[in-house]
């Protein structure tokens, strides 16, 4: 597999020696050689025309000054004058100071809750077990616009029940509090609806590979006499590892591009203290109600997004890779 | 750990000890269980609470935590409304394409990707894995304006080919573990026994992988069904929205104030396609999500 060359080479299985059998498609002959690329063909196509396209589109959009007056005044092409803009502007620092929090604070929660969760899981008795996965079932099926819609329905200011169980838990200051004045508070309540969301996911995953570690080695590490938690320092933690890197950079990226937890809760209209750089770029590039469509600016942001994102991904395919090639 | 709290009785065997202690402390565990159980399905509880009450006792000033009264009217008043049913139809009719399309090219090209050694393949793997990492945003600033310049600006075809950016790319993906899941034996066999090799796709591999096809479609209904997004810039007339729309232009319109009960009962009508999905392919989704599908 191709995979071989992206994997550390240490960690890599030797190509499996196979090269004597027949290939029953890919054999040799000029006609087989091509097939592989016909059935690829459509596909390329496809891609090529809906994100290639559109991705080179972005970065000329991004090298240019275009908004909705630019029908009447042309798009002249500016350079990285928007770029620079980006770059002078406070909101987009405060954007990106604010997306690192929020996703930061998500992502340690949910995979903390998650790993908890899932050590749980494998200690509760069937039954529990059951219940929980049930629970887990449904809240994972729920669509974020649902869950957000559902949230704000909880966190409601005048009949929501969470200020009410607060204020009759005796924080009486909570009694019709709202939640959303405070943006600062009002992206809790957004962490709480991601964090929900993840739960069973991480949850269920992380405690599927908690399953695969060989019984025997958690009885010897008993037997040794190691802690509880020098157990799961040294046998569960090494075992458990790659499909933690995998889940931790998925929730990386899931939590960095979180919208509607954040843009649904505002009701579509999320002040600028509620501004991560997804919603920012969405709302310069689309929202003419803020009398700031510029899709230039949006462009420029969403490049930089695509480039900080890249870091991640670069890391993800490698683990994906790694993994699919050892197996 | 209560062994080196408690001091227990000096003649009970090692063993009886240690049973005793996992017993209680396993008892402890399920407590601790139940009780997550119970906080993360509070709002899915809430939710089907809020939709079923009578709308008069949402606005008390204690809300009732268990079910006084069946009422039905709000998801009467939800079904009953024109636009709901125009925008269900337009749900499933751009779904349902992009999933079909999906599947149909993206088949063709998993089996490539699982089947044939050529020049180029580990490139076309990085190409439909980063692909997918794209975030939607920055896809659809310029989808928005091709869309435009093809005259498909709040279409439901404009809005078919832009979910297939992201059907397309995780359908390859997860459908080739499906076929490289099948076994190759099974093709050897196929051919010596005479087939040719359309026909030993179209008998062996097409049938084998049945299951992954319907298990892909799913998900791919599920990420489709639900996007919000980029329907949200692209489809802005009123006849051409989605349901995900509908829920949110519902959530926020004036007319519909303190309306929660309606609110919690859209939510439901709009959920529930997913959710049964979901629960009758749950095993799938973890599968396919840790194999490299990456949109949740």
């Amino acid at each position: 597999m191709s995979a071989l060359e992206l994997g550390d080479p240490p960690r890599v299985a030797a190509p499996r020696p196979q090269p004597r059998r027949r290939r029953i498609f890919g054999g040799a002959g000029r006609q087989a050689g091509l097939t592989p690329y016909l059935l690829l063909l459509p596909t390329g196509l496809v891609l090529a025309a809906i994100i290639g396209y559109p991705l080179v589109q972005l970065v000329i959009m991004s090298l240019e000054k275009s908004g909705t007056s630019s029908q009447f005044t042309g798009t002249p092409f500016v350079g990285f004058a928007e770029y620079g803009k980006v770059f002078g502007d406070s909101v987009f620092w405060s954007s990106v100071e604010r997306t690192i929090i929020f996703a930061g604070a998500n992502v340690i929660l949910s995979i903390l809750f998650g790993l908890g969760i899932a050590l749980l899981l494998n200690r509760v008795s069937r039954t529990v077990k059951l219940i929980m996965t049930v629970v887990f079932m449904f809240v994972w099926s729920v669509p974020t616009t649902v869950s957000t819609e559902l949230f704000r329905w909880l966190f409601d200011a005048q009949y929501g029940v969470v200020d009410y169980v607060l204020s009759q838990l005796g924080m009486t200051s909570y009694a019709q509090h709202d939640w959303f004045a405070d943006p600062n508070q009002g992206l809790q309540v957004s962490s709480f609806i991601v964090i929900w969301g993840a739960i069973p996911f991480l949850a269920v995953t992380l405690s599927a590979g908690l399953a695969q570690i060989p019984k025997e080695l958690l009885e010897a590490a008993r037997v040794d006499g190691a802690s509880a938690w020098q157990a799961f320092r040294s046998v569960v933690y090494p075992f458990l590892k790659p499909l933690l890197i995998i889940v931790t950079t998925l929730s990386v990226i899931w939590d960095t591009g979180v919208f509607n937890q954040i843009y649904i809760l505002r009701q579509t209209h999320p002040e600028p203290g509620y501004y991560t750089l997804g919603i920012y770029s969405y709302v310069k590039a689309f929202a003419t109600i803020y009398g700031s469509d510029n899709f230039s600016y949006g462009a420029a942001m969403a490049i930089i997004m695509v480039l900080l994102m890249a870091v991640f991904m670069i890391g993800y395919i490698r683990q994906l890779l790694r993994i699919g090639s050892e197996s | 750990m209560s062994a080196v709290t408690t001091p227990a009785p000096a003649l009970a065997p090692k063993r009886n000890r240690g049973a005793v202690r996992r017993r209680r402390a396993t008892f402890g565990w399920n407590i601790l269980g139940l009780v997550i159980a119970a906080v993360m399905g509070f709002p899915v509880y809430w939710l089907l609470l809020t939709a079923t009450e009578p709308t008069r006792y949402l606005q008390g000033t204690t809300p009732n935590f268990l079910p006084k009264a069946f009422s039905f009217s709000s998801f009467s008043e939800v079904i009953h409304d024109p636009q709901f049913t125009q925008d269900l139809t337009n749900s499933l009719i751009i779904t349902a394409s992009c999933v079909v399309f999906s599947l149909v090219v993206g088949f063709l090209a998993a089996l490539a990707l699982a089947r044939f050694r050529f020049k180029g393949k580990g490139l076309a793997i990085i190409i439909v894995m980063g692909v997918q990492m794209v975030p939607l945003i920055a896809l659809l600033f310029p989808l928005n304006d091709m869309l435009a310049k093809l005259h498909l600006s709040d279409s439901l075809i404009g809005a078919t080919i832009a979910y297939i950016a992201f059907t397309a790319p995780f359908t390859v993906w997860t459908l080739r573990t499906f076929i490289a899941n099948v076994p190759r034996e099974l093709d050897e066999a196929a051919l010596v026994d005479g087939c040719t090799r359309f026909q030993t796709f179209y008998k062996v591999i097409l049938p084998l992988t049945l299951p992954g096809l319907v298990a892909t479609g799913v998900f791919g209904w599920i990420q489709a069904w639900n996007e919000f997004l980029m329907a949200n810039i692209l489809l802005t007339d009123n006849s051409k929205q989605t349901v995900q729309l509908y829920l949110v232009t519902f959530g926020n319109s004036p007319t519909h104030g303190a309306d929660w009960g309606g609110l919690m009962a859209a939510s439901l009508l709009v959920s529930l396609p997913v959710v049964i999905l979901f629960l009758i392919f749950q095993r799938w989704m973890a599968a396919g999500l840790t194999a490299g599908a990456v949109k949740g």
